[in-house]
């Protein structure tokens, strides 16, 4: 106990140290969030706070701000379009210079390298560079090959790499970024980090039946252009394009290969930068910051829309983010055209911390100060995760499943599990071994004792009633039922198999059986949330899709001739999943015990299950109505057909329904209104 | 015969679908052009004056001469019977009255210094039009109501008769604004340090059945000051007081700051249409209320300060700030008193179509504003805090101000189970009792306690209406022997009873709730899962209820109660086809809370200041406010006036990101240390509708309890029932408070080691000086 808490002293005093001074803020206007394991969303400490906001560089109010960069030396490059020129200024924003005056029109993204040259993507079709005294040292207009097409080159983000290749976002280019080297005045390597475009199923159904006068009229299906880009140390190429899912951030090697998937993405990206411990923070135009780790996993997102509500740390419209050597954030928004800067807390730098030694996989180390922030808030996602794995890494499998657990790590879950069985298994070997022999003498001397005394007799007598009964008699049918459909099916119609109550019980063991495997299948194969339950929600679900489908099934048997009753159809269907509830038990049972590894198992008994029970509806429904194999093909594309109908009718009905609602609110609305008067 | 009954089918079933894909379309395109709800804050404040807005503001240059000039004109030194065409009406030993009748302007001036604040624009710089140009010259202004019709009038604009009527310490001046045929008396008098004006309710006449009195601003002008002209800053009542300097802004705000006065009405304001995070999250934290209506104009460079309370019409009130650049170059502060308002009467159960409608009855009550005048050393927020609390001792009397570190419990919530609720238990009163034991061994003694959700069904079970705790945590005799036993230790435990909100879940709420002017059931969204919106109870409900449960709690000797909804929502609201507003509201809630204070311990959450004189204490103060963009420095304004008065308690550290600072903060303030604990780890509480309380666990909290508690204690035990009389914050950002019994607290907000008035001090650090 005291020993972390010296640590966390140490640790904060280190932080505190290299910070500059702060004015407190007690409570700031926005809520943190970070995520847990299955992507759900919970509050947790302030991440950042808003620390100083600035709208001028000196005397220069910004006009139309478009972009920023911070060196590792402390400066601010910001590029503001409406002014046309590059200010650069220390990080509080006071003014040191001016560059570009008079040589750029609408300069939209500036990249800084580390020896001081400046990149400028100016949007009126030229990408400038200065040198580190502020001179021109090259101009790269639109690319002079045949494979950059025809298209206008507006360069509105840009980055460089150590070898001097300029990787540049231009604006409605959808083929992705322009990679240019400075060879023989821009030579144009290609494009880089293309998207793909999506085609929807409408889509592909449009394109078969419209008109070329059509198709021309809809919005063509080209690509999505990325909004921004940003390097970090490696080489590495971040972007991000808005609406794409979880291909909105990406990251990409050399050979244009993504190497992450952000478990949480907003929609509206528009600005992303790496941090100092390999973090990745993304903005959304809309001013929510979302931090990620290297992975992708989801550590802080914050901030918001000012809405109207004047409170600082709101923004308007987000372009551009860095972040400074002490982790400050710098947000530039350009309708509001300001800067405004966020400052870590005691939380997130104890989070920095932790993510710094985790990511140099010192697992051991970091497994403090993860600790304390999950004294914090227990539910960090992130945290719990890198204990999992750091507990793993210590073959502590016990405290790597809890953590695991917690996390939805399943990987570490699966890997952690496979260890405690073995040992559970080494150890208890000998064990079972033993309790198995005892089992079988058990047994054995049962057997005898029954043969000499008949102790079991009483117990065979008490039983023999209720197996004698109609009731089990047609339940037991059922066995019989999987193994021959065709008999099976035959004795429903002929030998009064069928019954209600025998239907009804498979029924509701069908429906038992799915609730527990929903709720309890094993942790790997599970995917609802535990300690969540929609039971009244599944069973209705279950026996309502039943009883639709085999109602719709039968009206469309009575209007082809079929022979089936309701009763019937209703009788075999219950028979046929007998498969589901004889050995779908055996699955869940096993799916507890199983690890990655052995999972085909499970995945096979599905199959096997599933497979058993289509053959048995599909013979259900051609014995019970004396069909043919085509005509039992018919009627099942004829059910599918009614099934669609009846729940377009309910929609319907829904519809008519709220309008008649809406009406007559409308006509107390009036009411009240004319009564008011 | 069965293929043809087929087709039929088949046919009608085609024209069913085509019928509904008619239907749709207009419904779809419908719910399109609802998506992007317009969500822009108005730039304006009515729109009265949205319609009178003008172009951007131009630029202002200022030179040092310019600014100097205007300064020796602010102080006039010597007693003078007019001032710029104002008429000396009454004087004392401290403050002379001037008055200017055409507009019914005000001067007051300091005797002693001779400084003097103005009520009204003599030259404008000519930037306004003819609208602004007069309202920035009459005392008093308003916005008339001409059916559903708002515009933005003023003694000049409107003609006005003006009849003033002198007497012994003031004036009366009957005001007939002949165009509107509206007319009111202004009742103005001095008083032994500052003015007082008020608008009597009965003598406002309105002849004309449409066009009615809106809103009326009281002397918007009082104090105000042109561009950066003169040095000093408005006082505004956020969170715990923010200034605003009067300072060249640079065009950096286009829009004042405007506070509503005892927060949103949640019969009328249009709750805010949120920018849902991911349509589902919302993520903005609401600002913090104005618990006391007060603001400030502060002129430093001539030492002149004033205080501006409203002492009557504070139910409909905001308070709004205009920095330079915000429509006007002036910077004023005004209350602005509501009378009268056009609501939207929605047609349809979607909203897609409504009417506007004049709001039937006006709000009755007087509007009277109290200005208090400061000078010299006093001439600062921490001298008008001082006046401020020696004007609040008039009406209340200074409560015990003992030290105690509060330390509230979650009891029990409620998640969706299989098929019903079922209980999530945090802390139970065994629980609660094995931290006590612990806590005293550690010589932790001095405790405030609320114990939230105890109530039979979990702490979103409202209202309760009987004592009867929930099994879970230990039952109803258990609850109380707890609260004997604590009691025995000196400890006060308090239980927690929201008596406004009704849980639609959890009781029958078809009757007894408010709906809101526009007929609308009033619900309050919980963005949370097991219970998505609350209910407000109607005044005569939530009282019922809770004096029921005051009579149950007197038969089982229970007298703390910790007290929250009531004490700080007030509404107007409709029920039974008949409108009701905020004062009210108000009486009714007072007169429950009177009563209740005579055998109860109260405790109320963040409490308006009309009920400060029934609470013990002041529970969740703020110690910093909104973060509006507007404010320039958070100052103690609150605390350094109820210090020593009422014991206050902060909102909780356990969420704190930067504990230090707070922590430094409440040593400031003297605003006493605040813990929301659990027994259990709170990731229990994930699928609760207290998945917000991700941190406090008591294991977790232990130690840094002992810890605050033993040095806040030590800290305290030197001011122990003493008051502040001044506060300031250095150039090396270091505040120092003054009490009255002599102890200076110094508290460094640097990371560097700083030395002050010769006392070092390491960063981040304090000191108490006696």
């Amino acid at each position: 106990m005291k020993k972390w808490k010296l640590y966390l002293l140490a640790v904060l005093s280190v932080v505190l140290f290299l910070q500059p001074a702060m004015q407190a803020r007690a409570e700031v206007p926005y809520k943190t969030y970070t995520i847990d394991g299955y992507g759900y969303v919970t509050e947790t400490q302030t991440a950042y706070t808003p620390k100083t906001t600035f709208s001028k560089i000196g005397d220069h109010s910004l006009i139309r701000p478009c972009d920023l960069k911070i060196t590792k030396d402390g400066y601010l490059y910001i590029a503001d379009a409406g002014a046309g020129v590059i200010y650069v200024s220390t990080l509080e924003g006071e003014y040191v210079k001016t560059i570009g005056e008079g040589e750029l029109t609408e300069p939209y993204g500036v990249f800084v390298t580390e020896d001081k040259n400046v990149y400028v993507a100016d949007h009126s079709g030229k990408v400038v560079v200065f040198d580190s005294n502020d001179n021109v040292s090259a101009v790269y207009t639109k690319p002079d090959h045949p494979l950059y097409g025809s298209g206008d080159f507006k360069p509105i983000k840009i980055v460089v790499n150590a070898g001097g290749d300029m990787y540049i976002v231009c604006e409605g280019n959808s083929n992705g970024l322009v990679q240019l080297t400075p060879t023989e005045g821009g030579t144009f390597l290609g494009y880089f980090g293309t998207n793909y475009a999506s085609v929807t199923l409408l889509r592909m159904v449009q394109e078969a039946v419209f008109t070329d006068a059509q198709l021309a009229k809809m919005v063509s299906n080209l690509p999505s252009t990325p909004v921004n880009v940003a390097i970090d140390k490696q080489g590495l190429i971040y972007t991000v394009t808005p609406g794409e899912g979880q291909y909105s951030l990406k990251k990409l090697n050399i050979a244009g290969t993504n190497l992450i998937e952000p478990d949480a993405y907003d929609g509206k990206e528009a600005a992303v930068i790496v941090g100092n411990h390999d973090n990745v923070y993304v903005a959304s135009s809309d001013g929510y910051i979302y931090e990620y780790n290297s992975e992708g996993a989801l550590l802080f997102v914050f901030g918001g829309r000012d809405d109207g509500r004047f409170r600082i740390g709101l923004s308007k419209k987000v372009e551009a983010i860095d972040v400074d050597a002490q982790d400050n954030i710098y947000i530039l928004d350009s309708d509001a055209a300001q800067v405004q800067v966020f400052e870590t807390t005691e939380f997130t730098n104890l989070l920095h911390n932790a993510l710094n030694l985790y990511e140099n996989g010192r697992y051991a180390e970091s497994k403090e100060p993860l600790e304390q922030v999950l004294e914090m808030n227990s539910l960090f996602d992130y945290a719990n995760e890198a204990m999992s794995r750091s507990y793993l890494q210590e073959e502590n499998y016990e405290q790597a499943l809890k953590y695991a657990r917690v996390s939805k790590a399943f990987s570490v879950y699966s890997d952690a599990f496979w260890e405690v069985r073995n040992t559970w298994l080494r150890n208890h070997l000998i064990e079972a071994a033993g309790v198995l022999l005892l089992f079988i003498i058990a047994v054995q001397l049962l057997k005898l004792a029954q043969r000499k005394k008949g102790i079991l007799d009483p117990l065979i007598r008490a039983v023999e009633k209720p197996r004698n009964s109609g009731y089990w008699q047609r339940l037991k049918y059922m066995t019989y039922y999987m193994k021959h459909p065709v008999d099976g099916a035959y004795g429903l119609r002929y030998e009064g198999k069928s019954s209600w109550v025998t239907a009804g019980t498979l029924l509701v063991l069908t429906t038992a059986i799915f609730v527990i495997n929903k709720y309890y299948c094993g942790f790997l194969l599970r995917n609802v949330r535990e300690g969540r339950y929609t039971i009244l929600n599944d069973v209705l679900s279950i026996v309502g899709v039943f009883v639709v489908l085999t109602a719709c099934n039968y009206l469309m048997c009575t209007i082809n001739d079929g022979e089936g009753s309701f009763k019937r159809l209703f009788c075999g269907f219950a028979f046929a999943l007998t498969p589901y509830i004889l050995f779908q038990p055996l699955c869940i049972l096993l799916s507890n015990v199983i690890t990655y590894n052995e999972v085909f198992l499970i995945q096979f008994g599905q199959i096997f299950i599933m497979a058993w029970t289509v053959i048995l509806i599909f013979m259900t429904i051609k014995e019970v109505n004396n069909y043919t194999v085509k005509e039992t093909f018919k009627i099942i594309f004829l059910t599918a057909f009614t099934v669609l109908i009846l729940a377009l009718l309910t929609f319907i009905i829904y519809v008519l329904f709220r309008q008649i609602v809406e009406f007559f609110a409308a006509v107390a609305g009036e009411v009240v209104y004319r009564i008011g008067k | 015969m069965a293929n043809k009954k087929l087709r039929i089918l088949l046919n009608r079933v085609i024209t069913a679908c085509l019928t509904a894909t008619l239907l749709l379309t207009p419904l779809q395109a419908l719910a399109e052009e609802e998506t992007p709800a317009a969500e822009s804050g108005d730039a304006a404040e009515t729109s009265a004056e949205a319609a009178m807005a003008q172009g951007a503001v131009a630029d202002v240059t200022l030179s040092a001469q310019d600014r100097k000039e205007a300064l020796e004109e602010a102080i006039v030194s010597e007693d003078v019977t007019t001032i710029k065409g104002h008429e000396l009406v009454v004087e004392n030993d401290t403050l002379a009255l001037y008055l200017y009748e055409p507009t019914l302007s005000l001067i007051v001036r300091d005797k002693k210094t001779g400084a003097i604040m103005e009520s009204t624009v003599q030259e404008s710089d000519g930037t306004l039009n003819t609208s602004w140009e007069n309202f920035i010259k009459s005392g008093i202004g308003f916005d008339i109501l001409n059916d559903v019709n708002e515009e933005r009038s003023d003694l000049l604009s409107a003609q006005a008769d003006i009849a003033v009527t002198k007497n012994g310490d003031g004036f009366s001046a009957l005001v007939d604004l002949t165009k509107y045929q509206i007319s009111f008396t202004v009742q103005v008098a001095l008083q032994e340090d500052g003015i007082s004006v008020e608008i009597p309710n009965d003598s406002i006449v309105e002849q004309q059945e449409k066009v009615k009195l809106g809103n009326i601003y009281v002397y918007p002008f009082m104090g105000y000051t042109y561009s950066y002209e003169r040095e000093g800053y408005m006082l505004m009542p956020d969170g715990n007081g923010a200034l605003i300097y009067l300072e060249d802004n640079d065009g950096r705000f286009t829009s004042p700051l405007t506070l509503k006065v005892w927060g949103d009405n949640a019969g009328v304001d249009e709750s805010y249409v949120l920018s849902l995070f991911w349509e589902e999250y919302q993520t903005v934290n609401d600002a913090e209320p104005v618990l006391a209506p007060v603001f400030g104009m502060v002129h430093t460079d001539s030492a002149f300060a004033m205080l501006g309370i409203i002492e009557e019409g504070a139910e409909d009130a905001r308070i709004t700030a205009y920095p330079n650049g915000a429509i006007t170059n002036y910077n004023w502060v005004a209350p602005r008193f509501t009378l009268r308002r056009i609501y939207k009467q929605l047609m349809s159960k979607e909203g897609t179509s409504a009417v506007q409608l004049q709001e039937a009855k006006r709000a009755q009550c007087d509007i009277r504003m109290r200005y208090v005048f400061t000078h010299e050393e006093q001439a600062d927020y921490a001298g008008l805090a001082v006046k401020y609390r020696e004007y609040l001792l008039e009406k209340l009397s200074a409560k015990q101000d003992k030290f105690r570190i509060r330390l509230d419990f979650l009891g029990t919530d409620r998640e969706n189970g299989m098929i019903f609720k079922k209980p999530v238990v945090m802390t139970t009163t065994d629980n609660i009792r094995d931290i006590y034991d612990d806590l005293q061994a550690e010589e932790v003694t001095d405790i405030f306690s609320i114990y939230k959700g105890w109530q039979d069904g979990g702490i979103w079970s409202m209202p309760i209406s009987k004592y009867k705790a929930d099994s879970k945590i230990g039952g109803t005799r258990d609850l109380t022997k707890l609260m004997q036993e604590a009691e025995e230790k000196d400890i006060e435990l308090y239980l927690y009873q929201d008596a406004l909100r009704a849980n639609p879940d959890t009781v029958n709420t078809t009757f007894n709730v408010i709906k809101k002017l526009d007929e609308s059931v009033y619900q309050e969204n919980t963005y949370k899962e097991i219970y998505e919106s609350f209910r407000f109870q109607t005044p005569a409900q939530a009282v019922k209820k809770l004096n029921e449960s005051l009579a149950s709690y007197r038969k089982k000797g229970v007298n703390r109660l910790a007290l929250t909804g009531v004490t700080n929502h007030l509404y107007s609201y409709n029920y039974n086809g008949k409108q009701y507003n905020r004062s009210e509201n108000l009486q009714v809630f007072s007169q429950a809370m009177q009563e209740a204070s005579a055998d109860f311990d109260l405790a109320m959450e963040q409490p308006f200041s009309c009920y400060w004189d029934k609470t013990d204490s002041v529970v969740g103060m703020p110690v910093g406010t909104s973060d509006y963009i507007f404010t320039d420095e958070e100052v103690p304004f609150l605390s350094i006036a109820l210090k020593g008065v009422l014991p206050m308690y902060a909102d909780y550290t356990n969420f704190e990101a930067n504990k230090s600072e707070y922590f430094l903060h409440l040593v400031e303030t003297g605003i006493f240390p605040s813990y929301y604990l659990t027994w259990e780890d709170p990731v229990d509480l994930l699928y609760t509708n207290s998945s917000d309380l991700y941190t406090s666990r008591y294991s977790v909290y232990r130690d840094e309890i002992i810890d605050t508690y033993d040095r806040l204690k030590a800290v305290d035990e030197q001011i122990e029932g003493a008051v502040i009389v001044d506060r300031e914050r250095n150039a090396d950002d270091v505040a120092v408070v003054t009490y009255d019994n002599g102890v200076k607290v110094y508290v460094n907000y640097n990371e560097k080691s700083v030395t002050c008035d010769g006392i070092a001090l390491e960063g981040l650090s304090y000191k108490v000086v006696r």
